[in-house]
Order: structure tokens, then sequence, then C-alpha cells
């Protein structure tokens, strides 16, 4: 940009130093730096009148109506997570009801109910130590262990993806 | 009805009002319309980006600091997402994308422009949009949204110098498609 051209911009916008403005005088003796002038106080006054646009008048009802679907979505999701959890341990208890009825002798002739649930507690005492004793078993311990191990490192994983999602997210709005 | 300041408002979204959010909305639609419209170039392409533009002002409203104007903030991820939307579209990305020194030339659009507009102000106004993204976005913000100089650095995380070297070229571009038509003497 040549220096006829920075003080005329400097002019428009209001920003000339006095000896500045002195210096666009003697240069604006030449003609064509007066056309010069005149052409940027014309691009300056229409853009001044620019011609702004309009988002549709509907545009905030549709917007909102996004983000509450949204919301609903994400609401719906932890529900279902929650019914998710609330169904595993439903059915861990189901089973050991299920394991106890079946494992009980019930054919006693008392049936009080003390006596009901001293014979369950009885199947719960009787089977207890052979669940540990499964458990206690080597092969099965070093699986478990294995498996839990291999849990954590995918719960790892999972965890670093979901940050640098985030952050690749965040970026892009920032 | 009791005038909410933007902060105002954005406490009321994070206390669990969302409905709020609307009053945001209809503050900044217009101005991020004119602006995404003016980079984008195409009305439909403009509003999915508003409503885009929305959704992540909404998702990052609890990292928002009130450091800065939420205006600033919002202008910034419209222009983020303008800018993500022209290079996913590959739209003659090389020449849009132009770095702050490239040179760039208009003028082959102005034979179109000029036969098809009535006075210097139509004939500006589309022009405006022929100019490259950054040039032509300067303008919007300096002209219609009245931004000042300093504003418009943060928005687009430029120096102030470089948008100083941004308005005074875009400026002088159409000046001197003005001078080629003598436009300047209708000023008499």
């Amino acid at each position: 940009m040549n220096r006829i051209d920075d003080l005329l911009n400097k002019y428009i916008d209001n920003e000339i130093s006095q000896s500045e403005l002195e210096e666009m005088q003697f240069l604006l003796k030449d003609e064509s730096n007066v056309k010069k002038l005149k052409a940027l106080q014309l691009v300056n006054t229409s853009l001044k009148k620019l011609e702004s646009y309009s988002a549709p008048e509907t545009f905030t009802l549709k917007a909102m109506a996004a983000l509450s679907n949204k919301f609903s979505k994400a609401k719906s999701k932890t529900n279902h997570y929650a019914e998710y959890l609330l169904s595993v341990l439903g059915l861990i208890i189901a089973a050991t009801v299920l394991f106890i009825l079946f494992s009980a002798d019930w054919s006693s002739t008392d049936n009080s109910t003390s006596q009901q649930i001293t014979k369950a507690l009885d199947v719960v005492k009787n089977n207890v130590p052979g669940i540990l004793s499964f458990f206690k078993n080597k092969s099965v311990m070093t699986l478990g262990l294995s498996l839990s191990m291999i849990f954590l490192i995918i719960a790892y994983y999972s965890v670093e993806a979901h940050k640098s999602f985030k952050k690749r997210i965040s970026k892009l709005t920032s | 009805m009791k005038y909410l300041n933007d902060f105002e408002i954005i406490e009321s979204v994070k206390r669990g009002n969302q409905s709020d959010f609307s009053l945001l909305v209809d503050r900044y639609k217009d101005r991020a319309f004119s602006m995404l419209r003016r980079m984008l170039k195409n009305e439909l392409d403009a509003e999915e980006a508003l409503q885009d533009c929305f959704m992540k002002a909404y998702n990052g409203l609890k990292e928002f600091r009130k450091d800065s104007q939420f205006s600033t903030w919002f202008y910034k991820i419209t222009f983020n997402t303008a800018l993500s939307i022209i290079s996913s579209q590959k739209r003659k990305h090389e020449q849009e994308m132009t770095s702050i020194d490239d040179e760039f030339d208009i003028g082959k659009f102005d034979p179109e422009i000029y036969s098809s507009t009535e006075n210097p102000a139509q004939y500006i106004n589309k022009m405006v949009d022929k100019l490259p993204v950054r040039n032509a976005l300067v303008l919007i913000l300096f002209y219609l949204d009245g931004l000042s100089l300093n504003y418009i650095s943060q928005v687009m995380n430029i120096s102030l110098v470089n948008v100083k070297v941004l308005l005074h070229r875009s400026r002088n571009s159409l000046r001197d498609l003005l001078l080629k038509h003598n436009y300047q003497e209708e000023l008499l």
C-alpha cells in the first residue's frame, strides 16, 4: 500500500495525526489522489449502508426445539443407563432367591416363617464356602485378574478417548 | 418486563431455566445470520450453521468465563463454525482462506455486478460478497455490527495491525472499482 492510500484510510477512520494531515493535503494537490479520496469516501458511505440479513422469523422456535430435543435425548440416555443397572441388579437378586428356593429342603412339616428363614440362611451358609473355594482356585484367580487388567486398560483408553474428543469439541467452539 | 443483560441470562440458564436461552438467540440471531450469510454465501447453509452455533454456545456455557463478553465469544464461535464449513465444503478453499498478506482480485466479478446494479451503494453491497472471506468479514463486523477494530481482532484471533491491513485493503480494492466506473463523480 502506498503512502497516500495509507493516509486516506487513516483520514476516513479519524486516526490521522496533524503532521499526517498536512502531508495528505500536500499529496492531494495531485488530481488523481483527490479522485481516490472521493472514491474512498463513497466506499465508506456505501459500506455504512451495507445490507444486513435477518434470520428467518421462526428461527428462535426452531433453535429452541432442537435444543430441547437434545435435552430429552440426553435424559433418556441417562434413564436407560439407570434402568440397565437396575435390571442387572434385579436379575442377580432374582437368581440368588431362585437358587435358595431350589436348593433348600422344604419337605419338613414345620412351615413357620422363622423356620423358612433359617432354612434359607442354611443354604447360603452351606454354599458360601463352595463359592469362596471356587474363587480361591489359582486358575480362576489368574483368569479374574487378567480380565480385570484388560477391563482397566479398556476403561483407561475409553476415558482418554473421551477426553480428547471433548478437547476437540471445545477447540471447535472456542 | 425487566431487561436482562447477557450475564444475567447466562446465570439463569445455568440455574436450569433453559428457556431463557431463547433471549440470547433472539438478541444475536440476526447479526450472526448476517455474518454467516455473507461468509457462506448461501441462506440455507447460513441458517443451518446458525443453529449449530447456538448449540455450541449452549453446550459451552459452562466453560464461558465472565472475563470476556458473550458477544465476542459468540462471534468467535460463529466465525470458526463458518470457517470449518467452508473448509469442509472445499469451496475454493485455497482462494477463500487466503492469508492476510495474499493479494486478491475481485475485478473478474465486476462486469456481472456492474451491469446488475443501479448505484454505488448497491454495487458495493454486492461486491463485498465477492471479497475473500476474511476481508468481507472485517467490513461486516466494522460497518454492519459497528465493532471496534480491537474487538474484531479478538473475534478473528488476529493482531490489530492485521485487522487494519484487511480493512484498508478491502476498502482500497472497492475504491479502485468505483474509480474504474467513475462513480466518485456522483459525489459532486
